[in-house]
């Protein structure tokens, strides 16, 4: 397999950007959700601390994938797709980026609002996005939230119909994306 | 202030530039106390919007005769609410049952141009401890006002504050820094005991 993408196929290192960000994300639900659900304790703080060093890797990984599609642009849509259908799917992928772009901006900014500031896995801390605020501090949680809702809307979507044209339309979209599948009609490199 | 405190003040200032004479006192609205703590590698902190102080100087020789300071506990401030309450409640403050901070100062020790070491017993909750603060205290250029600048660092644990799961210092350092910067007006005359808001 190729580190860049072909016509018809993802290469290397765009599958690992998107896998690893797939398991970050997930990781990133269960964080969430968990602190959400904690009452304010050392636990509740521990959790969130994790989930915002993530956040941050997460905004690092889409930064680096924005710039990798720049130079290798990703395969095109097989013929057979209907234009209603490609104008969705680039839709989808679009709100991915920005919803993982935005996401963790947000939640850092939240941070900065309650005048904490975000120290990822230890190692370094981030400046502060914004003054302290009390009242811009809860509703850039809530946002974030709310975010985090559209994206799991975008995931079921976006895994659906990756799904559909694996199962239904028996086409290559799935496979192009998945490390160790060939596509049925051969690579063709640029 | 009255004409005999405006004398002696500035009898004070002409015979001793860098002395301070009379009693002062902390004009909240105008100065800020703050505290800052370690929070999972980072930083968080908030404020105490209530709180007095009041510095007695001796005009002869400058020396202090008063020094205290006190802080309502329950004017503890963040910008998250769901902290504000922990600070309030049994494990850190509990601020119902100890509702002052209270630091006196005994002893001051001048260590350079408008720097002093205040040495006195802070007690918080329910410890008493004797600690040394550096204070910085700079009259104004016409003697009518001076500003006040302190910061100590004390290891919260030491007075209980962080009970329980508190206790555990991971996510919530040990380590706790509290500014004070002040501004002090001549006090009305006071007795001996009790300070004016």
């Amino acid at each position: 397999m190729l580190l860049r993408n072909t016509e018809r196929r993802y290469g290397m290192v765009s599958q690992l950007l998107h896998w690893v960000v797939v398991a970050l994300v997930a990781i990133q639900f269960a964080l969430g959700i968990t602190a959400h659900n904690l009452p304010f304790s050392p636990p509740k703080l521990g959790v969130l601390a994790w989930h915002k060093s993530f956040g941050f890797l997460i905004l690092g990984l889409i930064v680096l994938r924005l710039g990798w599609r720049l130079y290798s642009p990703p395969p095109t849509l097989p013929a057979t797709m209907p234009s209603w259908q490609q104008y969705a799917a680039r839709l989808s992928h679009g709100l991915f980026y920005v919803l993982l772009l935005t996401m963790p901006l947000v939640g850092w900014a939240s941070s900065s609002a309650a005048n904490l500031t975000v120290s990822v896995f230890g190692w370094f801390q981030l400046p502060n996005l914004t003054a302290p605020d009390k009242e811009l501090a809860k509703t850039l949680v809530s946002t974030h939230i709310v975010m985090s809702w559209i994206l799991l809307a975008n995931i079921v979507l976006h895994a659906s119909a990756a799904l559909w044209h694996h199962f239904v339309n028996k086409d290559d979209v799935l496979r192009r994306m998945l490390p160790l599948s060939h596509p049925t009609h051969g690579d063709h490199s640029r | 202030m009255n004409h005999r405190c405006a004398c002696l003040v500035t009898l004070a200032w002409l015979f001793a530039p860098n002395a301070f004479a009379g009693c002062w006192q902390v004009v909240p609205e105008q100065s800020q106390l703050i505290f800052i703590a370690g929070q999972a590698g980072g930083t968080l902190q908030g404020r105490f919007n209530d709180y007095s102080g009041v510095v007695c100087a001796d005009a002869a020789n400058g020396t202090a005769s008063r020094i205290e300071a006190t802080v309502q506990m329950a004017s503890v401030e963040t910008e998250l609410p769901e902290l504000d309450e922990a600070l309030y409640g049994r494990d850190f403050f509990d601020a119902e049952r100890w509702p002052k901070a209270i630091f006196r100062g005994d002893a001051v020790r001048p260590v350079g141009e408008d720097r002093y070491q205040v040495t006195g017993t802070l007690q918080l909750r329910d410890v008493s401890r004797e600690i040394t603060v550096p204070v910085t205290l700079k009259p104004d250029a016409d003697g009518s006002q001076a500003s006040l600048a302190t910061s100590l660092t004390l290891a919260r644990l030491d007075y209980g504050i962080g009970q329980g799961e508190w206790s555990d210092t991971q996510w919530v350092g040990d380590e706790v820094t509290i500014e004070l910067t002040a501004r002090l007006v001549p006090a009305p005359d006071t007795a001996a005991h009790g300070t004016k808001h």
